[in-house]
């Protein structure tokens, strides 16, 4: 037993309301419709596709090519046909368009079986590379929800010590219950995965880290940790929002704190969702990552639970299921960090752990928002100690290098601060607007420096051509002149000769003829 | 449409600002028992004026006044004042103190929270400098001593309505008085000898001070106030006063009599604690607390006047934003240390 934890700095205790799925098994939902398969799937970098429209194509699939590292292929969910390659509602919150590929469903392959392999027997004949190829090729990110591909994680990892694997079982946003049910009903597949992980990274400690208000899950866990060859530690935690956070976990359980700016692997941890771990062991059996549990919760669905759900299913379609049957008003993500869904369309993601459903009703008049009176509840609340209230002040009064000044880029966006802001003020949205704006100038900088490089070595270059032009020419003068000199400077001067010695011939044959002329008119005056 | 789900902890500027209302309460019922209806007078002249003049300024500035009046942080500046006015001043003083922290110390910055300078304390100075004599005559403490003044002879004075008049009825206070022996070349104990004595300060205030240490004792358990403020101004003066007296017990008064004089508790838990014009960081607050601290004292004993709650918060106000930016807390994963 771990003898100490650690606190991090302020967290809040909303209410958890999360009686309402956590009792509720994970229920498989078959998908009948269209699957959307957005090929914004990672981070940053888009994936192109490898099949066309009219393809049949079978559960698991590969659909599409990626080559940023930082990038993951996606998969075909279930058999079916593609309909159609093209832009489509994203799950995001500004409601943007993504390319996606729409198939059509036509049923499921084959259900794996239940049946675990010994880690031993998996790993015959496997490389390190060849498992962190196969982990990426199964299109694994993070599925806590940054979704930060996971094979690229691995590898930083590999290529440190790592002392403290991390599993992040904390799930401390309210209403969700998806990684609890996960690790109630599969913890042997999580510890197949954990001990994947371990092998990859060798480290001196794996931690389970698990809110106590999940007591089941930590039985369980422990029980299947107990199984285990590996050493794996579940730790029980109290439960503080934000406490699955990965620099607050990391904070909990070992009281190191990841550097500003830095990663966990710099501080020789690297930190894992449970959920990630359950996707690891089938990408060892090459079943990719194409299906996940999304806990549908809220008052706006006459059934609400956990549904593992196909990545790509339209939210409406998963909505139907669960019995709405109402105008809602759907929210992605926990109510802490989530986002509120423009377009029902939009289909469930890999980092999509849950959707609260409320009925839509004409916005009731809430409490007012009030001025900062700097009272530093916020403050007080902060797990990343910062300042909120005084970021407030420079954000919204536009000062986004004091905001930088004041460790914007430190705040994980937890909402602990608007949690407690007695002014109701949504502070969050101002510093996610002000790192946007930063984030854009630090994007102009570079292309103006990009632009002010280019505008320069296209100057150098211009004057390089003038330069190697006059310099062209002058040797072209030059050259002429040197011949110039050389032969014709000789045949001048006897040109000159001749035409001086033609004057003086001229000169002597008139002076011969007047004489001649003069001798004659004298012999005549004779 | 999102901060429709996102929870909240149901805390709100108004609760706020209602607590520290109900937490004043004490230390009006002590003014009011010891100097008489004066003080219930000028609460009557104070808070219907305070409203008015933030309603009319809000207008002007194309606001809607419930909104914003019902945050009852003008009621609060309006009590504030009325707590550290002479319980018998003129009331078109009152009145003109009000207008001057509402309208000039609060709504010509932009209203709640934009303020620099604490309205109540600004409203307070002005009538100080302006109105010396009116705003240091204080009525001998009658509420334990003998017959409390009628609200008729009260309306009387403040009204300037009858035969009563403020000369006839008040002093300086215990401290002014104590200043007053000093100056004159007494000790200490000759001093609060010529003075009406109270059980541990001067008579009555002690009284005061404690019914407003009860109000502010009520603010640090509903958690409306953090301890840093009101801790570090009573540790900063109590620590000058006691640093003095040791050196030269004649001249300077005991820490607890400091501690127990004039509007320490009044400053230390309702004013110096004023969110938008205090120190926000942990650290910052302390050092804001224990500038008060020290700079009441320095006042108190060599400045010129009796006593310097007031000019000591409206100067820390001014260093509050330079010790925010310097006693910024470390950030997680900022410590050097922890770096690898």
């Amino acid at each position: 037993m771990r003898q100490t934890l650690h606190h991090f700095h302020g967290g809040v205790h909303p209410p958890e309301l999360k009686e309402l799925t956590r009792n509720l098994p994970i229920t498989p939902f078959k998908n009948r419709g269209k699957v959307v398969i957005s090929l914004n799937q990672g981070i940053r970098a888009f994936n192109r596709p490898i099949v066309q429209v009219g393809d049949s194509v079978v559960q698991g699939q590969k659909l599409s090519e990626c080559f940023n590292p930082l990038s993951v292929p996606v998969h075909a969910p279930c058999n079916g046909t593609v309909i159609a390659i093209e832009q489509r509602p994203f799950t995001h919150p500004s409601g943007l368009q993504s390319p996606a590929i729409v198939l059509q469903a036509s049923g499921c392959g084959p259900t794996p079986s239940k049946e675990l392999m010994a880690i031993e027997t998996l790993l015959k004949g496997i490389t390190d590379e060849e498992m962190i190829s196969r982990i990426r090729m199964a299109g694994i990110i993070g599925l806590g929800g940054a979704g930060f591909p996971t094979a690229p994680k691995l590898l930083s990892g590999t290529q440190q010590s790592i002392e403290t694997l991390i599993l992040n079982g904390m799930e401390c946003e309210p209403r969700i219950t998806c990684d609890d049910r996960l690790m109630r009903e599969r913890p042997e597949q999580i510890i197949h995965g954990i001990e994947l992980m371990n092998h990859l990274l060798q480290p001196k400690e794996i931690l389970i880290g698990i809110e106590d208000n999940k007591p089941e899950a930590i039985e369980s866990m422990r029980k299947a940790a107990a199984n285990s060859k590996v050493p794996i530690e579940v730790v029980r935690c109290p439960t503080l929002y934000p406490s699955g956070g990965e620099k607050q976990l990391i904070q909990i359980l070992t009281g190191k704190e990841v550097p500003s700016g830095g990663l966990p692997h710099q501080i020789g941890i690297l930190c894992q969702n449970i959920a990630t771990a359950h996707a690891i062991y089938p990408a060892m059996m090459e079943q990719p990552l194409t299906h996940r549990v999304v806990t549908v919760t809220g008052s706006g669905v006459s059934h609400p639970g956990n549904y593992e759900v196909a990545v790509g299913t339209p939210i409406n379609e998963l909505l139907e299921e669960c019995g709405c049957d109402q105008p809602v008003a759907v929210t992605v993500g926990g109510p802490m960090m989530g986002f509120s869904l423009k377009d029902l369309n939009s289909p469930i993601t890999k980092t999509l752990n849950c959707l609260i459903v409320e009925p839509e009703v004409p916005p009731v008049k809430t409490a007012p928002i009030r001025n900062c009176i700097r009272c530093a509840a916020c403050s007080d609340a902060c797990p990343a100690n910062l300042l909120p209230q005084q970021l407030f002040w420079a954000t919204q009064a536009r000062n986004f290098d004091d905001a930088e000044q004041l460790h914007l880029f430190d705040c994980i966006e937890c909402g602990c601060c608007n949690h407690v802001c007695p002014s109701q003020i949504p502070l969050v949205d101002y510093y996610r607007h002000a790192k946007g704006v930063l984030r854009n100038q630090q994007q102009e900088k570079i292309k103006a420096e990009q632009a002010r490089q280019r505008h320069e070595f296209r100057d150098a270059r211009i004057q390089r051509e003038k330069e190697e032009k006059a310099r062209k020419l002058a040797e072209k003068k030059a050259a002429l002149k040197a011949k110039e000199k050389r032969q014709p400077s000789a045949g001048e001067n006897g040109e000159k000769k001749e035409k001086q010695a033609a004057i003086e011939a001229a000169i002597e044959r008139a002076k011969a003829k007047k004489a001649a002329r003069n001798a004659a008119t004298e012999q005549d005056k004779e | 449409m999102v901060s429709k789900m996102v929870p909240h902890n149901s805390s709100s500027t108004t609760k706020e600002m209602a607590t520290v209302i109900f937490a004043m309460l004490p230390g009006l019922f002590a003014l009011g028992w010891i100097f008489g209806p004066g003080v219930w007078i000028h609460v009557a002249i104070v808070v219907p004026t305070a409203m008015v003049a933030e309603a009319a300024i809000l207008l002007i500035r194309g606001r809607n006044p419930i909104n914003e009046l019902n945050d009852l942080s003008a009621i609060l500046t309006a009590l504030l004042l009325a707590a550290s006015l002479p319980p018998l001043l003129p009331w078109w003083m009152t009145l003109l103190g009000t207008l001057f922290a509402i309208i000039l110390a609060k709504q010509l910055y932009g209203g709640l929270g934009q303020n620099p300078f604490n309205p109540a304390m600004i409203g307070y100075v002005i009538l100080l400098v302006s109105f010396p004599l009116e705003m240091t005559s204080w009525l001998p403490a009658a509420g334990i001593q003998g017959e409390p003044l009628s609200w008729t002879a009260a309306s009387q004075v403040i009204f300037g309505t009858g035969p009563t008049t403020v000369d006839t009825l008040t002093g300086a206070t215990p401290l002014g008085g104590l200043k007053t022996g000093l100056i004159q070349g007494l000790t200490l104990q000759e001093s609060l000898l010529k003075l009406p004595n109270g059980l541990l300060a001067g008579p009555g205030w002690e009284w005061i001070n404690i019914a407003f240490l009860v109000g502010g004792l009520i603010l640090l358990f509903t958690r409306t106030i953090s301890w840093h403020i009101p801790l570090s101004v009573l540790g900063g003066l109590f620590l000058t006063a006691l640093i003095f007296n040791l050196i030269d017990p004649n001249s300077y008064a005991t820490p607890l009599y400091h501690l127990l004089s004039g509007g320490i508790m009044l400053g230390a838990f309702f004013i110096a604690t004023d969110p938008v014009t205090a120190s926000t960081t942990p650290m910052g607050r302390i050092w804001f607390g224990v500038g008060i601290g020290v700079l009441d004292y320095i006042i108190r004993t060599w400045g010129g006047y009796p006593d310097a709650v007031a000019f000591s918060v409206l100067l820390m106000n001014m260093f509050a934003p330079l010790i925010d930016h310097f006693t910024q807390p470390t950030i997680y994963g900022g410590n050097r240390e922890a770096r690898p």
